[in-house]
């Protein structure tokens, strides 16, 4: 019997469960008009993302001119496990399951009941503490997981209409929002597009939920690394919410982004410094980007050749990176002196190659450059230290660049161009046609193309970041596989799966990786990083129903 | 079921009614091969018949039961005949009323142990160790009652007296359906090292239940077999259980895959509470299994199924991992060689005829996997496969009618010859290395030694109903409603060393004092 290493977890939730990968699959009723999505990566071609999360027809250009394409942006869910527990919440029993990676004694799962429709569903970093919006019941329940293996509930009230969740660094706090871009204009009771809950999570016995107001359209949360602050992004503003003592209902003070908003379009992007101190974002027509001092609101345009179509903030904060792809332009920005005397911002021209998306590696030291919105096959990485550029080659157009968390590997995922390959393509037509990722060494610059045999899916790296886990799922061609990627040698092993996954994330405490399946009754399996054996779980979604 | 019209006795009772029983028809089943004995249950007059071969000449003797049998079965280790009686009620002054109940008679002298049951059961499985449930069958025969609870069970110790608890009447959790059957575990420990228990695994559509036999009055455990509220319909077919870890493996139609019911120990929770909690799990080998079997390659526990899409997946039960091995032929069975501990699997479809059939040796099976597979295309299509004891050949049937069959020695060169027969092979058995077989149409014995497969008949003096070997003696029941057999010392006896019995069914009929 071959062994098999892969970790798989099953997702039994379209909508709830999250694992370390994009998972676009929602239950929202969207009454006809779309597939749910979360990014226009998730519609066919000529569609856009809408607002609601659907997929529209691309409205026509009204100048009638050649209108460039838009970068496509992936938007990963964080994952669900803990530090020994993997976490699988079931919105149609009301239950969370609660799964055992440790190697060794079966798979024991656990049901833990909780409110009606259980989803999304976080866990603290690093800790087998659960935290599950019941988005049917106005409340969230708190899992604790006990060392005698059973698990501590508490039970939390939210504002009506909640749909989505983040997590706090230190697991102290979780903010609940209404993401329109989750809802698939699905709108609850009582429906609230201004408010959040935040839910204070330590001590164990002192939990508890304050509702506060904060500005209109809610999209994401940032929180400062050491968890003392967070900043509630809102469609012209950003709430800025202080952790350092508990919060009380009340207005959230905002800080406006946009500097005339009768007037202005909403921003796109705004990240946070972390310390807190600065909020950059890109503003639509802007040739630049937008500083804002979120303690003074004092906002601060500054000039560049172009319209940015990424900007990213180095891990430290300290470096904001820009890339200007209609100028061929890579910007480097340090913070807080180049606003102060913008001549000093470096521009480093990329030629003749496009660069539209960044990636920053975990450590701060480079920047993987990239567009998917053009078939360039190069993959151009940045020294954010020498502010040097220069351009590798690849054997296909890029989709997507995920860095391993030591910065020293990356996997590719590749573009595909319409048709099936055929024997009279050359040989870079029959490549532009195959769908396939590679494994690339930032040092060396070396590329190793792996066709597969369906669309390369969602990737999650072994914490030690010596492999790295692809998924691929073709249900018209029976492709259900988990790929494992050595990260030192290159090789890939093949993992088949009973069901077609949808998503896969690490358990630190065993060192395991979880793969989610598509199945009826619920299939995860676990993957040994070290020795890649595999041991699989089917049916668990039948253990709320056992009765004693 | 014979019956017999009984002959005119109104005048032997003079001017007095004749009981109304004199004039119902006799209802006997059997015959029921118990221990060294052959047995006939009259249920109509409530006796149990046990024939005797071995004694010179043989003899019959009769013990007394409770009337109106509902079913009738050999206990697991054949020592022992098991009815259930429906009860009677009397309608007259001076007839007899009788409870439900269990009877159990063992051969040599017949002896009857009566367990009365708190309702009328059809259908009774027992357990090796003793234990037994008393259960209504999907079609009850008895209709007399008003109200009637599918869900209600009696749990029975064979091994004591009846009394006080024995047995225990018990009604189980329900979720829309009855019971289809019950299973018995094998002793275990759960945990490990904990006293050996015994559970039962009563099968229902859609769900499982798990009762403690060992601590009775525990609540059962219900296990669903799909998503509530799914509209899904599994019928749960087989289970195979092993001891360590204690799993139960469950095989469905409707299933796309078997379950795997892990059963973890958890904290005692207090001595009226269960102390283990099924986990369930389905290896994912994704395929429809026809049938299942269980090994053991060294300390690993290894699931085989036979698959609808014509492959084996052998399952490792911890991990749940499986590896397929293509067939490319339909298969629904497995026949293990020999029974008691295989060393082979003989692989083929009793449903879609093959001449294929197929070998899978055991040895290093889970690093060997389709290396271990041969196949014989034998000359004609095979309908069924029944192994001769001793384990070195197989007797092939290989029609409906069972006109033609062969015996296929499981050597080296694995031969396959043919036996052709006159008429349909009705009834046979294994008797000291020789096939003895009837058909109802031909009254002669046919007699096969398997180590010279020659063959030889022994004439009968009426139409054979069955033969039954017992050891090396050969009883032939005719059928006959008054009871007829003849008794062969052993399969190379000449006619006239046989014995013919007959009228044993109608013994003492009128000399017993017959009451309604």
């Amino acid at each position: 019997m071959r062994p098999i290493c892969v970790l798989v977890v099953v997702l039994l939730s379209a909508c709830g469960s999250e694992s370390g990968g994009h998972y676009p699959g929602g239950a929202g009723d969207l009454g006809g008009a779309g597939r749910q999505c979360f990014g226009a990566n998730d519609c066919r071609q000529g569609e856009i993302c809408s607002v609601f999360g659907a997929c529209v027809p691309v409205a026509p250009a009204s100048d009638g001119g050649t209108t460039p394409p838009a970068e496509v942006a992936e938007r990963p869910e964080p994952p669900a496990s803990g530090n020994r527990y993997v976490y699988v919440a079931l919105p149609t029993q009301d239950t969370v399951v609660k799964i055992d990676s440790q190697p060794g004694n079966g798979i024991p799962a656990r049901t833990i009941a909780v409110g009606h429709g259980p989803a999304p569903l976080r866990t603290v970093p690093g800790q087998d503490i659960a935290l599950v919006l019941n988005r049917g019941s106005n409340a969230a329940s708190l899992i604790r997981a006990r060392l005698d293996g059973g698990d501590d509930l508490v039970t939390l009230p939210t504002a009506p209409g909640h749909n989505q969740l983040a997590m706090s660094p230190d697991g102290r706090h979780a903010i609940a929002f209404f993401d329109f871009l989750a809802s698939g204009g699905k709108l609850a009771p009582k429906q609230t597009f201004q408010e959040i809950t935040v839910f204070a999570l330590t001590p164990p016995g002192k939990e508890q939920a304050v509702r506060l107001s904060v500005g209109f359209r809610p999209s994401e949360v940032q929180f400062a690394p050491d968890g003392s602050a967070a900043w509630i992004i809102t469609e012209q503003r950003i709430s800025v919410l202080s952790l350092a003592q508990p919060p009380k209902p009340s207005i959230v003070p905002t800080v406006s982004l946009v500097k005339d908003p009768l007037t202005e379009p909403p921003p796109t992007g705004a990240l946070v410094t972390r310390d807190g101190k600065l909020a950059l974002a890109r503003q639509p027509k802007l040739k630049g980007f937008r500083a804002v001092a979120l303690d003074t609101g004092a906002i601060t345009d500054v000039a560049l050749p172009g319209e940015p179509t990424d900007l990213r903030l180095t891990p430290d904060g300290k470096l904001a990176l820009l890339v200007l792809r209609d100028e061929h332009l890579v910007v480097f920005v340090d913070l807080p002196g180049d606003l102060l005397d913008p001549a000093k911002i470096e521009q480093v021209p990329t030629g003749d190659w496009t660069v539209g998306q960044a990636v920053i590696t975990a450590d701060g030291a480079r920047a993987l450059l990239f567009a998917n919105a053009v078939n360039q096959k190069a993959l151009l990485v940045a020294d954010l230290k020498a502010r040097q550029v220069k351009v590798l080659p690849l054997k296909k157009g890029v989709r997507q660049v995920l860095p391993s968390p030591d910065g020293r590997t990356a996997v590719i995922l590749h573009n595909k161009t319409p048709g099936t390959p055929a024997q009279t393509d050359t040989l870079d037509e029959y490549l532009d046609k195959l769908q396939a990722y590679s494994l690339f060494d930032l040092q060396s610059g070396f590329a190793k193309l792996q066709p597969t045999a369906a669309p390369p899916g969602d990737v999650a790296f072994a914490p030690d970041a010596r492999s790295a886990y692809l998924l691929l799922s073709d249900a018209g061609n029976a492709v259900r596989s988990a790929l494992v990627l050595d990260l030192r040698s290159f090789l890939v092993h093949s993992v088949e799966l009973g069901s077609p996954p949808v998503a896969l994330g690490v358990v630190p405490m065993t060192r395991q990786v979880y793969v989610a399946q598509t199945h009826a009754l619920g299939r995860l399996t676990f993957v040994a990083t070290d020795t890649f054996k595999t041991r699989t779980l089917t049916g668990f979604a039948l253990h709320g129903g056992i009765i004693e | 079921m014979r019956t017999l019209l009984i002959p005119i006795a109104l005048c032997l009772f003079g001017c007095e009614t004749p009981p109304q029983i004199l004039s119902r028809k006799l209802a006997i089943t059997g015959p029921y091969e118990i221990g060294g004995a052959v047995m006939w249950v009259d249920g109509t007059r409530g006796l149990v018949f046990a024939l005797d071969p071995a004694a010179s000449p043989p003899t019959v003797s009769s013990t007394r039961i409770r009337r109106n049998a509902l079913w009738a079965g050999p206990a697991p280790a054949g020592d022992s005949l098991r009815i259930l009686t429906p009860g009677k009620e009397a309608l007259k002054k001076g007839e007899l009323t009788e409870a439900p109940a269990l009877t159990v008679v063992r051969p040599g002298p017949a002896v009857a142990r009566v367990y009365p049951l708190p309702s009328a059961f059809d259908r009774l499985a027992v357990a090796a160790d003793g234990s037994a449930i008393a259960y209504p069958g999907e079609s009850p025969q008895s209709t007399d009652a008003y109200f009637r609870n599918p869900n209600q069970l009696a749990l029975i110790d064979l091994t004591a007296e009846p009394g006080e608890g024995n047995p225990l009447p018990r009604t189980i959790r329900a979720l829309g359906s009855a019971p289809l059957g019950v299973v018995f575990s094998p002793p275990l420990e759960i945990p490990r090292g904990a006293p050996p228990r015994t559970l039962a695994l009563v099968l229902s559509k859609n769900y499982l239940t798990f009762l403690d036999l060992s601590h009775r009055e525990r609540p059962e455990i219900t296990v669903p077999l799909g998503a509530q509220g799914g509209g899904s319909s599994v019928t749960p077919r087989q289970v195979v259980f092993a001891a360590s870890p204690p799993t139960a493996f469950v095989r469905a139609d409707g299933a796309a895959d078997v379950f795997a019911l892990a059963l973890d120990a958890r904290p005692s929770q207090g001595p009226e509470l269960n102390d283990y909690l099924p986990r369930v799990n389905q290896p994912s080998s994704g395929k429809v299994a026809r049938d299942m079997i269980l090994l053991t390659e060294g300390t690993r526990t290894l699931l085989l199924t036979v698959n609808d899409s014509q492959d084996l997946a052998l399952i490792d039960a911890a991990t749940s991992e499986s590896a397929i091995i293509p067939i490319g032929a339909p298969i629904d069975s497995i026949l293990p060689v020999p029974p008691e501990a295989p060393s082979r699997l003989v692989l083929f479809s009793r449903t879609a005829r093959q001449s294929t059939v197929h070998f899978l040796d055991l040895k290093d099976l889970s690093t060997q996997l389709g290396q271990n597979l041969t196949r014989r295309t034998l000359a004609r299509p095979v309908h069924d496969l029944v192994p001769v004891p001793g384990g070195g050949q197989l007797l092939v049937v290989h029609d409906d009618a069972r006109t033609v069959v062969s015996i296929l020695d499981l050597g080296p060169h694995r031969t396959d010859a043919p036996i052709e027969g006159r008429l349909p092979l009705e009834s046979f058995d294994f008797a000291g290395g020789f096939l003895v077989g009837v058909s109802s149409g031909l009254r002669r014995l046919g007699v096969l030694d398997l180590a010279t497969l020659s063959p030889r008949d022994v004439r009968l003096d009426d139409s054979p109903s069955r033969v039954i070997a017992l050891g090396t003696r050969i009883v032939v029941d005719h059928g006959a409603p008054q009871g007829m057999v003849t008794v062969l010392p052993d399969p190379t006896a000449r006619r006239e060393e046989t014995h013919v019995l007959w009228g044993f069914l109608l013994g003492n009929l009128l000399d017993q004092d017959l009451r309604d």
